[in-house]
């Protein structure tokens, strides 16, 4: 109890310390035009304060206090006799309160910025050419352990996903689409129309099925975060859709949503618990405790421990994130179906679509640039899955992910510079959806 | 360009003109079933941890939590033993309890007044390379926060030092904060920035600029504009932020997992819950209770406040 009062104290007193020292800033720049002796003299107190701290801290001034309250004292004095004497034109000084406002306005946000993640962000690709310990300079060692170590990426294995009976299934899948659709169209004698719901859905399903099989014959912490990028964005999105435009038809929609989205109210810490319960595993010959074994046993299988069971054990891992960021797609794509004009269906459905036709040539099409900030957002979190993997399996069983990896090499191996380049190679593949957002920024402030 | 503040409606939405017939009321019926079968299985998972939680250990141990609704025995024996601090291992969660508020309040409030400023600069100050900046500032949403880490941490511990001419120049000092809480919040504090300053921009920036011309032409000028105007306007967007950074912050593993040791007296309740989940992989009552307790206060705070959460994740991620 103690060290909570504590802290709300130190609270109080940065606040306190942050407003004062915006407050006080502010009004000295308002003295400029009014009194300027004032101005120099305040200035220059701070400017020697600051100047102070710095010499403090080399090696020849050690001094203690001595130093920032001496810089103080004499900056006051010059500012007050020196800067004092020859004022700039009245015109020139007029202006000084407005120039200097956005630098006292943005000067707090952009020191945390830039210490918080812009230094720290040129460091680590640095460190990335550094050795372990970060005393040496290591070239492209940690590059090369990256690509060169099995465990991290490697190619062995692809021939097994062509072979796989779930590539043949996909492909099987795919024919059939593209063969109802292509009779379907000769039937009704129009074009072969590839777009429409039925097509779509079938060759997203033969695309989930390539990447399953692919999920059953690679392995490797890179080749693990592109399953769980592809399958967790495409899952919770495809989901998070269908049960915004469900709720939009059914009754209780507001208190569905609402427990729909509650995991995202979870941490991911405690949502891997609640779902470690679900997979527990306990031999054959006892109760399970684990809802999901229950339901296995009672359907007349033999229990599995899930998440050991490797390859399908990330299916499990993925299927947490996709439990917890179904609930952000759906609010977000929910709004956005909101907000297609009621006259756009109206038009439509006089014109004799069905409900399934209007939706997809209507509101899909609406609601395209939502989506792409939903697949987007989803995106750059899971690119950083940690909690979860870390929670779960801590990265054993070929469930091991860059983020978790970079944790493992940098806290338990202790090797900055592997850890380093891990960190650069998911920054790198974020980099396109940063460049995509800053776009879609530039346009939105355009318009 | 506006923030969104579409909000989900209690409203039955679109709903075919009533043409009657059974077959159409067995249809319309169809979304209403399969919308509450996936509520369902949504629902499960934690509901099984909350019966769960309050079951005596040999009962979660030995059989489901679904035998409950057969043989109802509820104790709060779990509860009971994860608060307890009697031995060194005991979960002791009351003192994570509070640990997880100590970073959390800092980490909430601070950013929301070094945010405010900042974003009013950009959305309604004139000055040089305000775009780019800005720009530069949203791009940094996307940065993971894993290259951050390292370097932070080296912070920490050593100060940063700059030589040149070989005198050593401290640009920060050695604040010897690694290990304490307030590593914990004040790296929140940058992290959390990015987001609160494109949220609060956005708000601000949609504000009418009749209101500023006239605040103007009576002779205001920015700090009072700031204070008297755009601060009590901006209270809704204020308010779902730190919602969001609430919930982020409280929520948060990595970052409280990498600036304190493992184990420490400091370590909010979700690193002690992993640790618990890591050791005792097989005490489900504990883990249950330990968990529960852990993911209340988020859901307190999501059930109340759910509207302003909305909002803030709407205007988070769309605009217009």
């Amino acid at each position: 109890m103690g060290e909570l009062v504590d802290t709300l104290i130190t609270v109080v007193l940065v606040i306190a310390v942050v407003l004062a020292g915006f407050v006080g800033i502010n009004l000295l720049v308002d003295q400029a035009p009014k009194r300027w002796r004032v101005f120099t003299t305040g200035m220059g107190a701070l400017l020697g304060l600051l100047a102070g701290v710095i010499a403090n801290s080399g090696g020849w001034f050690k001094g203690g206090a001595l130093w920032p309250v001496g810089g103080a004292v004499v900056g006051a004095l010059l500012g007050a006799s020196v800067w004092a004497r020859r004022p700039p034109a009245p015109d020139r000084i007029w202006r000084i309160p407005d120039r200097t406002r956005p630098v006292i306005f943005l000067a707090p946000a952009l020191f945390f910025l830039f210490v918080a993640l812009v230094a720290p962000t040129i460091r680590t690709v640095y460190l990335s050419f550094r050795d372990k310990r970060s005393e040496n300079s290591a070239g492209l060692d940690n590059y090369d352990w990256m690509f060169g170590n099995r465990s991290v990426f490697s190619v062995d294995g692809w021939r097994d996903i062509v072979t796989s009976r779930l590539f043949l299934l996909a492909l099987v899948v795919a024919a059939v689409t593209a063969l109802v659709a292509f009779g379907w169209s000769r039937a009704r004698r129009t074009d072969v129309d590839v777009t429409g719901p039925g097509p779509t859905m079938g060759f997203m399903l033969a695309g989930l099925l390539v990447v399953l099989a692919a999920l059953g014959a690679l392995s490797g912490v890179v080749w693990n975060n592109v399953f769980w990028l592809l399958l967790v964005t495409g899952l919770a999105t495809i989901l998070g859709l269908a049960v915004a435009v469900l709720a939009d038809r059914a009754r209780g929609e507001s208190i569905a949503k609402s427990l729909i989205f509650m995991p995202m109210a979870i941490s991911f810490v405690g949502a891997s618990v609640i779902w470690r319960f679900v997979y527990a595993f306990t031999p054959a010959e006892k109760d399970q405790i684990g809802l999901l074994n229950a339901g296995w046993v009672a359907g007349g299988g033999e229990p599995q421990d899930w998440i050991r069971q490797v390859p399908w054990n990330d299916l499990f891992l993925i299927a947490i994130m996709i439990w917890i960021q179904t609930g952000f797609a759906m609010v977000v794509l929910s709004a956005a179906i909101k907000g297609v004009p009621g006259e756009l269906l109206e038009a439509a459905r006089v014109d004799g679509a069905s409900e399934v036709q209007s939706f997809w040539r209507v509101t899909l099409p609406h609601i395209r640039t939502t989506i792409g900030v939903v697949v987007t957002t989803l995106m750059i979190t899971v690119l950083k899955v940690f909690d979860i993997v870390q929670v779960m399996t801590g990265g054993e069983h070929d469930t091991d992910v860059i983020a978790n990896r970079m944790f493992s090499e940098v806290f338990v191996n202790r090797d900055n510079g592997r850890g380093a380049a891990l960190a650069v190679l998911l920054f790198i593949v974020v980099l396109p959806i940063m460049v995509l957002n800053v776009r879609r920024l530039q346009s939105e402030e355009r318009a | 360009m506006s923030t969104t503040t579409v909000t989900p409606t209690t409203t039955g939405g679109r709903r075919g003109p009533g043409v009657g017939g059974r077959l159409h009321g067995l249809l319309g019926s169809v979304p209403t079933a399969v919308l509450w079968g996936l509520v369902i299985l949504w629902t499960l998972p934690t509901l099984g941890l909350l019966v769960s939680s309050f079951r005596d250990e040999t009962a979660v141990k030995t059989s489901g939590w679904w035998s409950v609704f057969s043989d109802p025995q509820l104790t709060l024996e779990s509860y009971r033993s994860v608060f307890s601090s009697s031995t060194s291992d005991a979960p002791n969660m009351w003192q994570h309890f509070l640990n997880s508020f100590a970073i959390s309040i800092p980490a909430t409030v601070i950013p929301i007044a070094i945010a405010a400023f900042a974003a009013y600069a950009f959305a309604w100050m004139d000055f040089k390379g305000r775009n780019w900046l800005f720009v530069a500032t949203v791009a940094m949403l996307a940065v993971p926060f894993q290259m951050s880490l390292v370097p932070l941490l080296q912070l920490y511990v050593n100060g940063a030092h700059f030589t040149i001419f070989g005198e050593t120049i401290t640009l920060l000092p050695d604040l010897d904060l690694q290990g304490t809480i307030t590593a914990v919040w004040l790296t929140h504090i940058g992290f959390g920035l990015p987001l609160a300053i494109f949220l609060l921009h956005n708000y601000m920036a949609a504000l009418p600029r009749d209101v500023f011309e006239a605040a103007r032409i009576d002779g205001a000028d920015h700090p009072t504009i700031f204070w008297r105007l755009v601060i009590p306007l901006s209270v809704p967007a204020l308010a779902a932020f730190a919602i969001f950074q609430f919930l982020w912050v409280w929520n948060d593993y990595l970052v409280a997992r990498t600036f304190l040791s493992i184990g420490s007296d400091d370590a909010p309740m979700t690193v002690r819950l992993a640790t618990l989940s890591g050791s005792r992989g097989q005490d489900w009552h504990l883990l249950t209770a330990a968990a529960f307790v852990s993911i209340a206060v988020p859901l307190a705070v999501f059930f109340a406040l759910q509207r302003y959460f909305v909002r803030g994740l709407l205007a988070g991620s769309v605009k217009g």
